[in-house]
């Protein structure tokens, strides 16, 4: 039953999110090509007769721009790919549609499981998408950006992609343990703030009377804002003992204490979603 | 499955929203094949009842069995629930939502839901968003009776809609309810439903008053259920 619903909500979820990443991949695609033209345009103005000058730095301008432009849009795509998939999750469970959902043949468990799994799917294919066009783009921009380096607000390893290709990884035993970490980090975070977004939601939808949504959202923030707290309580703690343990002893107790917390609130939240779901939800 | 035991049992169920109960030691039990009318005012309880037994609310206390199980997967899995709300999302197409309850429910029978939906005149092809709320009240309906399940609960099926689609309405339950399941229908509207019933229950402020065979408004000289109905419920 579980692969049964992981299926159902893959599907709803691609319905919306497939079209929008190809639309990213376009916009990718034409922004690179853009900035690779766009550069490539500066010493043939006289192709364009005697305003070619300015016709040469109004076509870089508009291409630079639209560099500028697709990089914002690759970061609306994954700010749409999580709002799409927690408005499925809420939708899916707590309005009309939890009549058919709740009322289906499976466990509380199965559920929310279910969702986790095709919403983490769809934000880790978001974000090698969005990945993968930040590394074309980067490529794209090179010739605008001259001696502004960019390799220092992009990983390490991106960058090895884009300007060593794939082959650098089998070659670079490090890249790859970089490259596992990174990616085991990147979905323990988008697994915690999937949950935390699921608990907000399910939490609105079974304690407000009404305006359930607006109450997700402040539980939402709400309990964000308590993580960072909690996280920047026992980071300010390490810090302190900084005077007394190496600095590499503490750099990895916070990178593990981050792990550790944000692993705990993923199965407490799972648990509290089920609990929720099987005992104080009351449609209306 | 034991044929022996009731396919619904309702023992002191007691469902209460904070301080304010809505169901109060609600005791009854349902045999197989009957079809039982779930009768009384807006805010008796009838939703609410059956939002327990389909599993969608925990009781506060006392117990429900269907065909000996308690609410939950299983149950789930013999029980044909239509609620009062559209729950088919606007952009799911028919055929989407026959592959839905093929896909979750055993019990489903597609070639019989495909046969109502064609004498329906419904397309497959069709996304709900498309449908008036007339027929995607009716392709819910078939959904739900196409299933070979052991208990249909069927929560205002008849409310907000034209005489002529109750008369479909109430003879799609009629001739596609399995004769060894058991139907539950709630309405306040007596009059359409009484001559498909079988047994009737009172429900007043989530007390079940009275629970009896529909025989009994005859013999107790009330010109029909409805008229029993009304006086009993006049305010």
């Amino acid at each position: 039953m579980l692969e049964k619903l992981f299926r159902t909500d893959f599907k709803a979820l691609s319905r919306i999110l497939l079209p929008l990443h190809l639309v990213v991949v376009g916009i990718g695609v034409l922004a690179t090509f853009a900035g690779f033209a766009g550069y490539s345009l500066e010493g043939l103005d006289e192709l364009f007769g005697a305003a070619g000058d300015q016709i040469v730095t109004l076509l870089s301008g508009l291409a630079a721009l639209f560099l500028a432009l697709s990089m914002f849009l690759l970061f609306c795509a994954c700010v749409t790919t999580f709002v799409v998939v927690v408005v499925r999750f809420y939708r899916n469970l707590f309005s009309d549609e939890g009549y058919l959902t709740l009322t289906l043949p499976v466990t509380a468990g199965q559920l929310v499981t279910a969702k986790v799994l095709a919403g983490l799917l769809w934000m880790v294919i978001d974000a090698l998408v969005v990945l993968g066009c930040v590394a074309t783009l980067s490529a794209g921009a090179e010739g605008f950006t001259g001696d502004m380096s960019l390799n220092s607000s992009l990983p390490a390893w991106l960058l090895g992609l884009s300007t060593n290709g794939l082959a650098s990884l089998g070659e670079d035993s490090i890249t790859v343990l970089v490259l596992m970490r990174w990616w085991a980090q990147t979905i323990l975070q988008m697994l915690f703030a999937l949950l935390v977004a699921y608990l907000s939601f399910a939490l609105g939808a079974a304690l407000a009377r009404q305006h359930k949504v607006a109450a997700g959202v402040g539980l939402f923030i709400g309990i964000w804002w308590v993580y960072g707290m909690v996280v920047g309580a026992i980071d300010i703690f390490l810090v302190i003992m900084m005077a007394y343990v190496s600095t590499d002893l503490i750099m990895g107790a916070m990178s593990a204490a981050s792990a550790l917390i944000q692993l705990g609130a993923v199965c407490g939240c799972w648990a509290l979603c089920v609990f929720l779901l099987k005992h104080r939800v009351n449609l209306t | 499955m034991d044929e022996s035991l009731p396919v619904l049992e309702c023992i002191g169920l007691t469902k209460s929203y904070g301080a304010a109960p809505a169901l109060r030691d609600v005791c009854m039990q349902v045999p197989r094949g009957r079809i039982v009318g779930l009768l009384g005012p807006n805010g008796s309880g009838k939703t609410t009842l059956m939002k327990l037994i389909s599993g969608l609310l925990q009781p506060t206390c006392g117990q429900i069995r269907i065909c000996g199980l308690t609410p939950g997967p299983q149950s789930k899995a013999i029980v044909s629930y239509l609620p009062e709300r559209t729950y088919l999302a606007p952009s799911m197409k028919v055929a989407a939502a026959l592959d839905y309850f093929a896909d979750f429910y055993a019990d489903f029978d597609r070639a019989a839901a495909l046969d109502m939906l064609t004498r329906l005149g419904v397309g497959t092809a069709q996304p709900m968003s498309a449908l008036s709320k007339g027929t995607k009240e009716k392709v819910q309906l078939v959904l739900v009776m196409a299933r070979r399940a052991s208990l249909y609960l069927l929560d205002e099926p008849i409310g907000g809609v034209d005489p002529a689609a109750r008369d479909y309405i109430l003879d799609t339950i009629i001739s596609n309810y399995h004769r060894d399941a058991s139907v539950i229908i709630s309405t306040h509207l007596v009059a359409d439903v009484e001559h498909v019933l079988d047994d009737f229950v009172f429900l007043r402020g989530g007390i079940v008053e009275r629970c009896a065979p529909v025989s009994f408004a005859a013999e107790a000289g009330y010109a029909s259920l409805d008229d029993l109905f009304r006086k009993e419920f006049r305010c």
